[in-house]
């Protein structure tokens, strides 16, 4: 379980964070919602220890990752795993070295072994034959099923997702949505995610923590939301039916 | 006070490049990967620069010295500035120049496209996968370039002098042995390696202090370059202090 206890950041006048509590249930999917600029990527790299708060404390299993070393950090990340929004394939290594290169660090496993682990993930996310490829050869979606086949590589507890959605057309965007709601269910995996896109939440969201000025003004489930009396949430449910038609 | 705190912030990336050394081993294909795109990469414009150096440097001996200097000065002359001065810092400048930029762009755009941040998120480390195995290659690329400088600035000036001088091939190449100091040909490749760490460090700072976008990554290689130049002419002098005993 992930737990997030009044966690501060500012990056100089710029309080990003001002308190900021939540707790991520196990083998469900968590999704953060919040408008662009919030704070949720900055939220998201204090969960996997990417950045460091000002105050406050993150426990993953129960080891606070804020008063981690650099040895328990380490050891924690292998137990996580981050799709990044623009993918952040390696640009000089193939798909199938991108998907088992920390096997290859940690691991120092063969390239027969690679190969066969690399064709299964890839496969897994609907991209087995693509292991040959570089990421300049992939459109947006391709890549974020490169990114997801990595992260599954290290077969990881969590799973953390940054605007999964973000840049793709309407129809792909689904295709994702379903393939992490799919993967998840499969894998019995602790997934965040944090996204703008209220398609993409109903979709996969077993919980909703939504993100505004620094602090989380709902959490609960998706019936809790669509009901919610929150001024902002309501806005964002306008917007949201507008665009639906 | 920003000057205070460049020095400290690089200080703490060597710091960081340090902590990683005696781990060194592990890395040595990712090393030998580097020094072959850095050698093959750098060998055509070391090759042409030095071989041209070599040749001015025995038309301007051989002019300087007419009616003075017997012919077999124009080898001296040739061996004596490429091997304390010339052949170091010309390789240094133009390796400053060259790899110093594209190490600063390469590890810049890595980082405005999260490819470092990936690497941590995997529990792979970024100073010993990505920063050592570059400084490593330039440490080791550079005296080799040099001394392959070397050469070809001696068959430079041997063909000016044959060709255009008409000086007999055998008296230049008595020339480039006559008083040839092993220690001086020491010093270039002990000058030459000091430049490659300096390249090494520069470019790879430069480029995990990039943040951004693309105009961040064009400005991080842009000072990478005018920082490794200026350091080469630094440290040209100290280590020529150090080890040839000539004035500033």
């Amino acid at each position: 379980m992930i737990e997030i206890k009044d966690l501060y950041k500012s990056f100089g006048d710029n309080h990003v964070l001002r308190g900021v509590n939540l707790t991520i249930p196990e083998k469900k999917i968590t999704v953060i919602l919040g408008r662009s600029g919030v704070g949720k990527s900055v939220l998201l790299k204090h969960i996997i220890g990417l950045l460091k708060p000002d105050s406050g404390n993150i426990f993953i299993d129960g080891i606070d990752i804020t008063r981690a070393s650099n040895k328990q950090l380490w050891n924690i990340r292998r137990k996580m795993a981050m799709v990044f929004q623009g993918a952040a394939l390696l640009d000089s290594l193939p798909v199938w070295q991108n998907v088992t290169l920390a096997l290859k660090v940690h691991d120092h496993m063969q390239e027969e072994d690679l190969r066969r682990i690399a064709h299964d993930k890839l496969t897994l996310v609907e991209m087995a034959g693509s292991e040959e490829l570089m990421p300049s050869e992939l459109s947006g979606g391709m890549k974020k099923r490169v990114a997801i086949a990595r992260a599954l590589a290290l077969e990881p507890k969590y799973l953390l997702f940054d605007e999964p959605t973000t840049g793709l057309d309407p129809l792909t965007a689904q295709k994702i949505n379903e393939l992490i709601k799919g993967l998840q269910k499969t894998l019995g995996l602790t997934a965040v995610i944090v996204t703008h896109d209220l398609q993409c939440t109903f979709t996969v969201a077993d919980k909703i923590a939504m993100l505004a000025e620094g602090k989380i003004i709902f959490e609960g489930d998706i019936e809790g939301f669509k009901t919610s009396n929150i001024p902002l949430i309501k806005q964002y449910l306008a917007t949201f039916s507008i665009t639906r038609g | 006070m920003k000057a205070l705190s460049y020095v400290g912030e690089l200080a703490l990336f060597i710091w960081e490049v340090l902590k990683r050394l005696p781990r060194v081993f592990s890395v040595i294909p990712y090393i030998i990967n580097e020094v072959w795109k850095l050698g093959i990469g750098s060998l055509s414009i070391i090759l042409i620069t030095l071989f041209l150096g070599g040749f001015a440097t025995a038309y301007t001996a051989a002019t300087q010295g007419k009616g003075y200097l017997p012919e077999v000065y124009i080898g001296m002359a040739v061996a004596k500035a490429f091997f304390i001065m010339l052949g170091p810092l010309l390789t240094g400048l133009l390796l400053a120049g060259k790899v110093t930029s594209a190490l600063a762009a390469e590890i810049g755009s890595m980082k405005v496209t999260e490819q470092i941040d990936a690497l941590e998120t995997l529990a792979i480390d970024p100073y010993h996968y990505i920063i050592l195995p570059r400084i490593m290659a330039t440490l080791i690329a550079t005296p080799i370039l040099t001394m392959v400088g070397e050469v070809s600035a001696m068959i430079g000036g041997g063909i000016c002098a044959v060709t255009l001088l008409h000086v007999k091939l055998i008296n230049y190449i008595e020339g480039l042995r006559f008083n040839f100091i092993p220690m001086e040909f020491a010093g270039s490749l002990v000058k030459s390696a000091v430049f490659g760490a300096i390249i090494g460090i520069i470019g790879t700072f430069y480029g995990m202090k990039a943040m951004g976008g693309a105009e961040s990554v064009g400005k991080c290689a842009t000072q990478s370059v005018v920082a490794a130049s200026v350091l080469v002419l630094v440290f040209d002098n100290i280590v020529g202090v150090l080890m040839f005993n000539y004035p500033i």
